[in-house]
């Protein structure tokens, strides 16, 4: 899971204090205050309606992106399809786990 | 119209845009947290994969009446942004300036480095934007500009809610004046003004050691009239862990 440190306005210290945002895939996640530990967390059957409803987007995105490659050089594509048939399923079951968890 | 020639291609063509004075807009992105030392700055966070600053920046690179973009930095932060302007394609970004410690400060820096264009009367008007607030719409600053060019001075704000209610307190923090909603609106950036007219305000300023808390305060101080051009809460500055939730829906709501 990724996650990025910055400032943001408390709204219980009522000034600005660090927070740290917790990514899942591309979604926000969890957003914590460093000084009272507020959480601003989405509950997970919205983080991953939010996920579901999105994939078909992306799959449409990577399937022109994919296109676009081959088009542009065909060699290297087939080259990289082996490592990406590989990958892509484990990238998902990896983004499904946190968005689910 | 100015006539200018392609030496390339040794065509000449008409370009109708360089007869008009530049618009120039100033996204402010220098924000605190890289000098509180902290990793990120908030406008370098990503929003469904896209970073803050990007969407504010698209924002103006699609409004037609923007001519050019000046960003202005955090120290240490102007690479980092180049490059991220580069990849989204921001074509109108020219320049990146590094900021001061305040916004007023910043805006000080961005217009000490138009100084020259504004006083050989290139640039017509002046945009001063926050780089936190992604979703203004394209529309909305074209008819910040038409009320600009009319009146010399335009923001951005919106009205309170009919139940929203704003007191100012005195000392004894007693109440002494209300503004009951339709009465009292809440400014927003973009914030446009006659070049000429915000360098002297901001020259100005700068003598009588001012420090405003928004652009258009260092105009009104000196009787620069400022008209209003009604916005809506979707122009949301972010600034608290719910307006970056918030920022997300509205990423999905526009299709961005």
């Amino acid at each position: 899971m990724i996650a990025c440190q910055t400032e943001l306005d408390c709204l219980y210290c009522g000034r600005p204090t660090v927070h740290t945002v917790f990514y899942a895939s591309l979604y926000i996640k969890r957003i914590v205050c460093h000084r009272c530990a507020h959480a601003v967390e989405k509950p997970a059957a919205v983080l991953l309606r939010q996920y579901c409803r999105d994939l078909p987007w992306r799959a449409t995105a990577l399937a022109r992106r994919l296109k676009h490659e081959a088009q542009a050089d065909p060699l290297l594509f087939v080259s990289s399809l082996p490592r990406r048939v590989v990958n892509k399923p484990i990238e998902l079951s990896r983004e499904l786990a946190e968005v689910c968890l | 119209m100015h006539k200018i020639s392609n030496v390339h291609k040794g065509e000449t063509v008409f370009d109708q845009r360089s007869a008009a004075k530049h618009v120039v807009a100033i996204v402010l992105a220098a924000g605190q947290g890289r000098r509180m030392g902290l990793p990120i700055n908030k406008i370098f966070l990503p929003i469904h994969g896209k970073p803050v600053i990007i969407y504010t920046l698209e924002a103006f690179e699609r409004c037609p009446v923007i001519d050019e973009i000046l960003l202005v930095g955090a120290a240490g932060e102007e690479e980092q942004l180049a490059k991220l302007a580069q990849a989204a394609h921001c074509q109108k970004v020219r320049r990146i300036v590094q900021g001061g410690p305040t916004r007023h400060a910043s805006e000080q820096c961005a217009l000490e480095a138009l100084r020259s264009r504004i006083e050989g009367g290139e640039i017509d008007l002046i945009l001063i934007h926050d780089g936190a607030r992604p979703f203004v719409l394209p529309e909305r600053i074209q008819e910040l500009v038409e009320a600009a060019r009319a009146c010399g001075g335009a923001i951005l704000a919106m009205p309170l809610q009919e139940e929203e209610l704003i007191v100012e307190v005195d000392e004894q923090q007693a109440i002494c004046r209300r503004f009951a909603g339709q009465r009292a609106w809440r400014a927003q950036t973009p914030q446009a003004f006659r070049a000429a007219w915000l360098l002297a305000a901001y020259d100005r300023a700068r003598q009588d050691q001012f420090e405003g808390t928004d652009t258009a305060a260092s105009l009104e101080r000196l009787g620069y009239p400022v008209a209003v051009v009604e916005s809506d809460q979707s122009n949301l500055k972010i600034t608290t862990a719910y307006d970056l939730l918030q920022a997300e829906r509205l990423c999905r709501h526009y299709g961005l």
